[in-house]
């Protein structure tokens, strides 16, 4: 049996470097190593293009190449026989493969000197083995198919956006291991992501926001591709990559500051998947680890194939919430005992709301908030309807809002954090209810 | 010119490939295709004008067929454990059997690679299985060096050290 590129791609993980050999135009041979052999598909890898030197000079003069890759662990040898094809410098690929390398050059002390100019992109021939003497693999690569059904099968029971999330999550830990995890949703048109849901965190960071571009994360969401790093490398760090981004975006007025990113503050492995429902971009799926080479292939295979499912969920639960009955409008609950005051001040520029002066949210959740309170002070409304809210024109919410289930559940975590006496719970399918154990006392200045 | 009294490679440089390096080498074919394979060993010759490349035969049959009918080599030696790398180019390299001082290069070599290994984080035990040459038939490619390169990562690499035209 031939074997293809995915046979191997144990080898193409970037542990031990690959070495390529090239032949000049007027016949000579060249061998040089190779930072980075990457999967693209069964039949094409992409080679790292770090520098312009005599590999580069031969593939562009005659295409012809062979490489041999090494695997990390059994010691097993693979030549690969190449037909260089063309060089992209820019798109997913290149994003992809840059972030890897980072790690790569961080790992081996070659940061600042590593830098990819290209993927070489070449046509695999044939793959043979080299016969030397591999190690058995004792410890075989965990098997993620039973765990990835168990995740599958219990995601695929879950009727509401918030139990969803937490069942993925959940599952990644339990069924797969992986303990840091996070979902960050977008709408259609942002170039920015708010995080929804983490877990294994010591601050939940609902609400924290990344914009496209920084970190991999927002290199995933930009580029659509995952993003996977090995190694910890301060290149793909949050904090001053989130504000040159937002500069870059234009998004730095509106962009969600005060709630600080959870993440881990250097990783050592970390994959971000796209969530992709047809050509949308739903969101990103996110997960980190402070072991080295944590996540490979395998899991990022694992992590695509549940952020499938779960966009054609999100969208499917966005769809039966559109549909739902007009909302019932109840009376609000009696409540016994002293009640204190909460003074709720709303910012019409940003939505921005705070508590008793201190911080809650803003954006399009803030927003959302302020309306159900001033229905609640006015005309004593405690259940609303997604619906309604959707249609509510006073809200000036952006023209498309495909996750408002989303905001809410972002909205009602952060209350429960932030607040003792304002909750929101759901009350049915599309509705829920605004639980306000308090005086409320609304300010909204200018 | 190349001043035939003094050998390309100099102390150091001699020190450095003597010094548990990973070794491989290139060829290629009529129709300029190129082969590679990772050598098990290497044994410099006293007066420094000779190099032999030792390979697992079994692991390096379509190179050493293409060192026999073009005798054009490139050699890459990298230390692991500093990135420095150089790369040797012969115009006249041979094949010849190895013989039992280049077994016991091999046996000296594998240990110092090991240690190289060793100290980025792979177990002794993965050296022997990566070169494979216990029980096999080793093959010895023999050349004189024509012109050094260096290759270690960096603005400098693909810069001529010495030799060449």
């Amino acid at each position: 049996m031939s074997l293809v590129v995915d046979d191997i791609r144990a080898c193409l993980e970037g542990g031990v470097p690959a070495l390529l050999a090239s032949c000049s135009a007027d016949g000579v041979p060249n061998i040089t190593y190779v930072s980075q052999v990457h999967r693209l598909d069964a039949a094409h890898v992409a080679l790292s293009f770090q520098f312009f030197n005599k590999t580069r000079e031969n593939i562009l003069a005659n295409p012809q190449a062979s490489a041999e890759v090494v695997h990390p662990r059994s010691a097993a040898r693979f030549r690969m026989h190449l037909r260089y094809l063309r060089t992209e410098s820019e798109g997913a690929l290149f994003e992809s493969m840059k972030a890897k390398l980072s790690g790569i050059a961080s790992h081996t002390g070659m940061s600042g000197i590593f830098r990819l100019q290209g993927a070489d992109i070449y046509q695999v021939l044939a793959i043979e083995p080299v016969p030397n003497q591999p190690m058995p693999l004792t410890s075989c690569a965990r098997n993620l198919l039973p765990g990835l059904r168990r995740i599958a099968e219990q995601m695929a029971a879950q009727t509401q956006l918030d139990a969803l999330l937490d069942t993925l999550l959940d599952g990644l830990d339990s069924a797969l291991g992986i303990e840091h995890s996070m979902v960050l949703l977008s709408e259609p048109g942002e170039c920015k992501l708010y995080t929804v849901a983490t877990r294994g965190y010591p601050n939940s960071g609902v609400g924290a926001e990344i914009p496209f571009g920084a970190g991999v994360i927002g290199v995933a969401a930009e580029q659509r591709a995952p993003i996977r790093i090995a190694y910890a490398t301060a290149e793909y760090a949050y904090g001053r990559a989130v504000r040159e981004a937002a500069l870059a975006q234009g998004i730095a007025d509106t962009l969600e500051t005060e709630i600080p990113f959870p993440g881990m503050p250097a990783p050592h492995s970390q994959l971000a998947v796209p969530i992709r429902c047809g050509t949308d971009l739903l969101g990103v799926l996110y997960v980190e680890s402070p072991e080295d080479q944590r996540f490979g292939y395998d899991e990022e295979d694992a992590l695509l194939a549940l952020a499938s499912q779960l966009a054609v969920m999100l969208r499917a639960l966005r769809e039966e919430a559109e549909d739902e009955a007009e909302p019932a409008v109840g009376p609000a609950p009696t409540l016994s005992g002293p009640r204190v005051l909460t003074c709720v001040r709303h910012y019409r520029a940003d939505h921005s709301v705070f508590l008793d002066g201190a911080y809650l949210i803003k954006g399009v959740a803030g927003a959302i908030l302020w309306k159900l309170l001033r229905a609640h002070v006015d005309e004593g409304r405690c259940e609303f309807s997604n619906r309604e809210l959707r249609l509510d024109a006073s809200l000036r919410l952006p023209d498309i809002v495909d996750n408002l289930e989303a905001r809410l559940i972002l909205l009602r975590k952060r209350l429960a954090e932030r607040s003792a006496h304002i909750r929101i719970e759901t009350a049915g399918r599309g509705r829920f209810r605004l639980c306000v154990d308090c005086r409320l006392q609304l300010d909204e200045p200018g | 010119m190349l001043d035939a009294a003094v050998p390309l490679i100099d102390d150091d440089t001699a020190r450095f490939i003597e010094g548990g390096v990973s070794v491989s080498v290139a060829a290629r074919d009529h129709r300029l295709r190129p082969s590679l394979v990772r050598a098990c060993g290497l044994r410099l010759a006293q007066d420094r004008r000779l190099l032999r490349i030792l390979v697992v035969r079994a692991q390096a049959e379509p190179l050493l067929a293409d060192v026999l009918a073009h005798g054009r080599v490139a050699v890459v030696l990298s230390e692991v454990t500093t990135h420095r790398t150089l790369q040797i180019k012969s115009m006249h390299a041979r094949v010849e059997p190895a013989d039992a001082m280049d077994r016991g290069a091999v046996e000296q070599y594998e240990a110092r690679f090991a240690a190289q290994l060793d100290a980025i984080g792979y177990a002794p035990p993965f050296v022997p299985s990566l070169l494979g040459w216990r029980g096999a038939e080793l093959a010895a490619i023999v050349l004189q060096p024509d012109a050094l390169y260096s290759q270690t990562p960096g603005p400098r690499a693909g810069v001529k050290l010495r030799g060449g035209a």
